[in-house]
């Protein structure tokens, strides 16, 4: 059976006003839309609307010219959210994102201390070249997007609701960066490769943005409400026990002291996946299950969360990275070990 | 909570599997019949002859224990719908509606279990037709073949009872064969021991008169402490003439009697007693002659005076070694410091006696443990 056949919507007049249904129907045209100005990067169109309903941030990895703030001005023009854009340089402050008091008159002739909310406090953020802002700058960052909230002088201030930070850097140039610890990727929900399209595709986009901005004509198709509605429905996915089983044993499959002999793709593996990565799987596996016209998740769905979920949250053995192993690879042995145990 | 259509679709596939379980149960008896018919072949030939009853009420039971297993391995709901959900296109949704409907879990997603409902209803008739396609073969050709090979086999080898080897022995045993017909044992320690002690009785009787006459004259020479009993050679030992003469020649000299034997002289330095009588009498320390062939020896060149200087003189002449030389008897005998003792030279006594041997391997374990 072909996965369309698995995907397919139902359209049971019963079930046509379910709230399901029109998730379901929702994201379809989302990704329909997104396809059609991001030409040839359906995968990452189906991760990126994933990690945005699901509640995370992405970190987007590929070369300059892919398109990635294409894309994400396009998600953030299709979904009716405000979105804002912080080039990171080495001389980019934390308050340059977070914002700052400022010293203000006001007409009467009083004079005040005023905040002035940074770029974070948009809906959605797109950090180009995250790596190139110092460690503090980025630790600021990265505390707002943990915690959703900015402490400026002992006053707290929530940040908008969805909020999605869509983080982008460069595989090359690492000349004058600051590449992220670990911790600070493990906030990151999904980590997305951005391929080099095909000749297809190349043929295609010349059609589509040789004179336009294809993203800045986009219509939403949704609104914030409609996104945090659709957030909170993909929480109430059922999950079976035996996926709950099959989420755990995806994560141990990336430890290399499991209990199990270090043997097969796990020895590659010095750092296996975080417990926020067992979280992270699971509610995207939620989402992609309401892609797919589902209101429970399935084995699959924790399949095509896994590779995003995990690329930056494990650790490769020394030996493995001279031998030109990289995470990906290691990751899909682990998972089709995972899978053939199931 | 399931409907009516998903417990369709599960009873369907108990159906199913449960008669995948017999197959696979019939497979397993195909082929332990063919390996009991086997064992029984093996039996029949090997061991006696193997009853045909026996051998059926074995393959009754191993069949009738596989089918009783069979049927006690009955599907669960729950083995149903997980077996839909992966070769049926259930998408865990069969599990996952069971286990919802079990009641085991709070569902507090009101809106997420009708539509798994639904989901799932319409997905039966999908599955169903899977479920009608598949096709999976019971592969029983194999089993069954070889089932009927080993029963053709073994009703062969069992139609012919006469291949027992039980029935050839008992046939030997009743009929007329003589003794020596008989296979005889390969070994019987205890009857060869008591063969070995009466030859050896045998032959210390004949050879006691002979040993006591030709030691007569050595006895004279010295009286030995020893009854004449004990003088006796055990059985084995070197040749009694050779110890007599030995004796004779000595005449009263130990040293050529330990030159005649290998035994240190001093060992026969007490009146009379003859050189190898025991092997105490052997170990006893005493000066010997260094033989080449038992210690190496440092080889010096001939220092012999008035042949040096010839020597000297022709350098085209061969050198000649000490070694080469008669030993003189004086210098042996008036080393006052014991040599070791050395084992006989195997030049000497080309056969060791069991004594002998038995001396050459204590004396060889005395130097190692002084090593």
């Amino acid at each position: 059976m072909d996965k369309s056949e698995r995907t397919t919507p139902l359209t049971s007049e019963s079930a046509a006003d379910s709230a399901y249904a029109d998730a379901h129907r929702q994201l379809l045209e989302l990704r329909a839309l997104l396809d059609r100005v991001i030409v040839g990067q359906e995968a990452l169109v189906t991760d990126l609307i994933t990690a945005v309903f699901a509640g995370g941030h992405v970190l987007i990895e590929g070369l300059p010219g892919l398109g990635k703030t294409h894309l994400a001005k396009a998600l953030a023009a299709a979904l009716g959210l405000n979105w804002a854009r912080v080039q990171c340089t080495p001389d980019l402050m934390p308050a340059d994102i977070t914002g700052a008091e400022i010293y203000t008159t006001a007409a009467g002739g009083a004079s005040m201390f005023e905040f002035r909310p940074g770029p974070v406090f948009a809906q959605l953020v797109l950090v180009d070249e995250i790596n190139r802002a110092t460690p503090r700058t980025q630790a600021a960052l990265l505390e707002a997007m943990q915690e959703k909230q900015v402490t400026h002088a002992g006053i707290t201030h929530r940040l908008p609701s969805p909020f999605c930070v869509l983080a982008t850097q460069n595989p090359i140039e690492l000349e004058g960066t600051y590449p992220l610890p670990e911790a600070q990727l493990d906030r990151f929900m999904f980590k997305l490769m951005v391929p080099y399209p095909a000749r297809e595709s190349l043929r295609t986009m010349l059609d589509v943005s040789l004179d336009i901005e294809p993203a800045d004509t986009l219509q939403p198709i949704a609104s914030h409400e409609d996104v945090l509605r659709i957030t909170e429905l993909c929480r109430t996915v059922l999950l079976a026990e035996r996926c709950k089983q099959a989420a755990v044993d995806l994560i141990l499959a990336t430890q290399p002291e499991a209990g199990r002999s270090n043997s097969g793709p796990r020895r590659h593996i010095r750092y296996g996946a975080s417990p926020r990565a067992l979280q992270a799987v699971v509610r995207a596996a939620r989402v992609r299950a309401v892609i797919a016209g589902r209101s429970h998740v399935d084995v699959e769905d924790l399949e095509g969360a896994a590779l995003p979920v995990l690329r930056h949250r494990i650790l490769l053995r020394l030996e493995s990275e001279l031998d030109g192993l990289d995470a990906d690879a290691a990751l899909a042995a682990v998972i089709d070990g995972w899978r053939s145990q199931l | 909570m399931a409907d009516s259509a998903v417990r369709t679709l599960l009873a369907a596939v108990r159906r199913r599997t449960w008669r995948g379980e017999f197959v696979a149960a019939a497979r397993l008896a195909l082929w332990g019949t063919a390996g009991l018919m086997l064992l029984a072949v093996a039996v029949h030939l090997a061991i006696r002859s193997a009853r045909v009853s026996v051998v059926l009420s074995l393959i009754v039971v191993l069949w009738g224990s596989m089918m009783a297993r069979a049927a006690s391995r009955r599907p669960s709901d729950s083995a149903c719908a997980l077996w839909a959900d992966r070769y049926l296109g259930g998408a865990s949704a069969f599990s996952t509606l069971l286990e919802m409907s079990h009641g085991s879990h709070i569902v507090a997603q009101a809106q997420a279990l009708p539509w798994l409902e639904h989901w799932a209803r319409a997905r039966v008739p999908h599955s169903l037709h899977l479920l009608e396609e598949r096709r999976d073969p019971p592969r029983l050709f194999r089993p069954l073949l070889s089932m009927f090979v080993c029963a053709a086999f073994a009703t062969l080898v069992l139609a012919l009872p006469n291949l027992a080897p039980s029935a050839r022995q008992e046939r030997a045993a009743s009929g007329t064969s003589t003794s020596a017909d008989r296979p005889v044992p390969e070994a019987e320690p205890p009857v060869t021991a008591e063969l070995a002690g009466e030859l050896a009785r045998a032959l210390r009787t004949t050879d006691a008169p002979r040993t006591s006459d030709r030691r007569a004259p050595a006895a004279g020479a010295g009286k030995s402490n020893r009854p004449s009993g004990s003088q006796v050679a055990p059985s084995g030992a070197a040749a009694p003439g050779e110890r007599a003469i030995g004796g004779k020649t000595a005449g009263g000299n130990p040293v050529d009697a330990a030159r005649t034997t290998g035994t240190p002289s001093t060992s026969s330095a007490g009146a009379g007693r003859d050189a190898g009588d025991s092997p105490d009498d052997r170990a006893d320390t005493g000066t010997s002659r260094v033989l080449r062939s038992t210690m190496p020896m440092e080889r010096r060149e001939s220092s012999a005076p008035g042949r040096s200087a010839e020597r000297r003189a022709d350098m085209d002449q061969p050198a000649t070694f000490d070694d080469d030389l008669p030993m003189p008897r004086t210098e042996v005998r008036a080393d006052p410091a014991p040599a070791a003792a050395t084992p006989p030279a195997a030049a000497d006594t080309p056969r060791l006696t069991p004594s002998q041997a038995a001396y050459v391997q204590a004396w060889i374990r005395a130097s190692g443990q002084r090593r």
